[in-house]
């Protein structure tokens, strides 16, 4: 399987809504971050939680966000920033 | 953005939170059992059940259990949720075994059937 991001890849995450188990936060859904790692491939959680375990692996990225872009109304310095580790499935390229 | 849904109830990234209790706080001998039956039941021998599929479960029990009950509590319900939705239990069974330890300990009390 090849990675379809590579770090320094900016990228903007899914702004979707399914149903199911999500482990990707509401808030940062829609927002643009960079690449920062590639982690490797792990079980899908939104498989998982049906109970299914053969699904395909997903490739899972660490991605940093400025924290003004998480949160609009943050006060902190602007160079302050996030990282979340989010599944390639909710992220396109920018 | 159109048609943004709020977030999920267990969804809680941004919103104030309140103080932090810091108090030391243990954890009661059950709660530490349930969660040791629950990884065994998970582990790589018996794979009955993901800790994905409990967290679903956490998330989708409703607002009012999950946030009227404590940590060690909704977890539990959860594991019985996954428990008896996969046939691995029924409700029966867990009611009957309650029973059984009511009446162990020498208490009257029976449990309230749920509608």
């Amino acid at each position: 399987m090849t990675n379809q991001f590579s770090v320094g890849d900016e990228i903007i995450v899914r702004e979707a809504f399914p149903q199911g188990h999500i482990r990707t936060p509401h808030y940062i859904r829609g927002k643009e971050g960079v690449i920062t790692e590639v982690l490797g491939e792990y079980n899908n959680p939104e498989e998982l939680a049906k109970g299914i375990r053969d699904a395909p692996k997903k490739t899972l990225y660490r991605v940093r966000f400025a924290q003004k872009t998480a949160w609009p109304d943050y006060d902190g310095p602007e160079k302050d920033t996030l990282d979340l580790d989010i599944y390639e499935h909710w992220l396109e390229a920018k | 953005m159109p048609n943004r849904p709020p977030p999920r109830y267990h969804d809680l990234g941004g919103q104030d939170a309140g103080p932090i209790e810091m108090e030391e706080h243990t954890i009661k001998p059950w709660v530490r059992r349930s969660d040791a039956v629950k990884s065994l039941l998970s582990d790589k021998k018996r794979r009955f059940l993901t800790t994905d599929e409990t967290r679903h479960e956490l998330e989708t029990m409703g607002e009012n259990l999950y946030f009227g009950l404590e940590y060690g509590e909704r977890r539990m319900i959860a594991l019985m949720n996954v428990l008896t939705n996969k046939g691995l239990l029924s409700q029966e069974e867990i009611d009957q075994k309650i029973e059984e330890i009511y009446a162990r300990l020498g208490i009257e009390k029976k449990i309230e059937k749920s509608a």
